[in-house]
């Protein structure tokens, strides 16, 4: 992920909205789908995804489904009902956080010097 | 979609696949649940970069991919996941600590309470008694069950972090020293009616933990492990 503690504090709301998107996917699909929509801006790392997933998972925001594919155990996550209203919740949260920044940052640009 | 020399799209096989388990496993990954995200991961990700570049070896592809996971490798993601779940199994053993004050068993929590009380009034080392039968309990059953874990693991080979944390009472051993807290008022002879009160309802509330996390989880374990993962049966039948 991009260095910086703005988008690392934006991952699990990252990965919800995602998930919220597109039904259900798994790790290494998460990580694709951010650089592509970011046109490579952004980049997960995998040591900063799958703990954040756990953690969702754990707090009952996702649910699993494993399925065999190339004969190899895919795990897939999808928002569970609780988790669905914490994404709205979050994408709230983050749009107001956005819009204030935009007006500071407006401000600040416009202030007079003395 | 780019190709081998020979036409091929280059897929990870049966041979390099059990590779990538091994590779987990070297990398302190001792848990399967993890080794199958992992090594799913991994295999994934080395598709990719063989499509980027076929020429590209196995080993090279591996470590060229395992390189994103940072300098600690694995080790995060082990440590999260143990958080996670024990967050889990802590809420799962609250719900059942919680489903043991209905109406029926309240008077039995009660009268335990008060018994202990009682008997601790009329004759002060009876705590010593308590604690014993408290320990003996919990240290027969502790054993039993971690004998029965082992022995399953042995079966199937498979080593699951749920079932381990359910299976080692989410670390137990902590709870059994809080009895010995107690020891001081009997000994230095404090026990006064509102201390012997108070000990009587940490001790039974103690019990009441110590007959979820001992008995109650361990009889439940398939059902919370075939929650948490859906394979489960599927892997251990396999």
């Amino acid at each position: 992920m991009k260095n910086s503690q703005l988008y690392k504090g934006s991952l699990t709301t990252i990965i919800m909205k995602l998930l919220e998107e597109n039904g259900r996917m798994y790790g290494y699909e998460i990580t694709q789908k951010v650089k592509l929509i970011t046109a490579g801006e952004l980049n997960i790392t995998e040591g900063a995804l799958y703990p954040a997933l756990h953690k969702l998972e754990a707090d009952g925001h996702l649910d699993v489904e494993v399925e065999k594919v190339d004969n190899r155990m895919r795990k897939y996550y999808k928002l569970t009902e609780s988790g669905k209203t914490e994404t709205v919740n979050r994408l709230t949260e983050l749009e107001g956080f956005i819009k204030n920044m935009q007006t500071l940052v407006a401000r600040a640009a416009l202030k007079p010097e003395y | 979609m780019q190709q081998t020399l020979t036409g091929q799209i280059k897929k990870i096989n049966a041979g390099q696949l059990a590779q990538l388990f091994e590779f987990t496993r070297k990398h302190y990954v001792e848990y399967y649940d993890l080794q199958c995200e992992l090594a799913d991961h991994l295999a994934h990700s080395i598709e990719q970069r063989w499509e980027e570049e076929p020429s590209l070896s196995f080993d090279e592809a591996l470590q060229a991919e395992f390189k994103k996971f940072g300098i600690f490798g694995f080790s995060d993601i082990v440590a999260e996941r143990q958080n996670a779940l024990f967050k889990r199994y802590y809420r799962l053993v609250w719900h059942e600590f919680r489903s043991a004050f209905t109406p029926p068993l309240i008077l039995i929590i009660l009268a335990t309470a008060l018994g202990m009380y009682c008997c601790m009034m009329a004759w002060h080392y009876s705590y010593s008694v308590f604690m014993l039968g408290f320990f003996v309990i919990s240290t027969w059953r502790l054993s039993y069950i971690s004998r029965q874990y082992r022995r399953n693991l042995k079966k199937t080979g498979r080593k699951w972090l749920f079932e381990e944390i359910i299976f080692n009472c989410g670390g137990f051993g902590v709870m059994m020293t809080v009895p010995i807290q107690f020891v001081n008022f009997v000994l230095e002879n404090k026990l006064t009616q509102v201390s012997a009160m108070a000990i009587s309802v940490i001790l039974t509330l103690l019990f009441i933990y110590d007959h979820v996390v001992l008995f109650r989880m361990p009889a439940t374990a398939k059902t919370h492990l075939k929650k948490v993962y859906p394979e489960y049966d599927m892997e251990n039948l396999a």
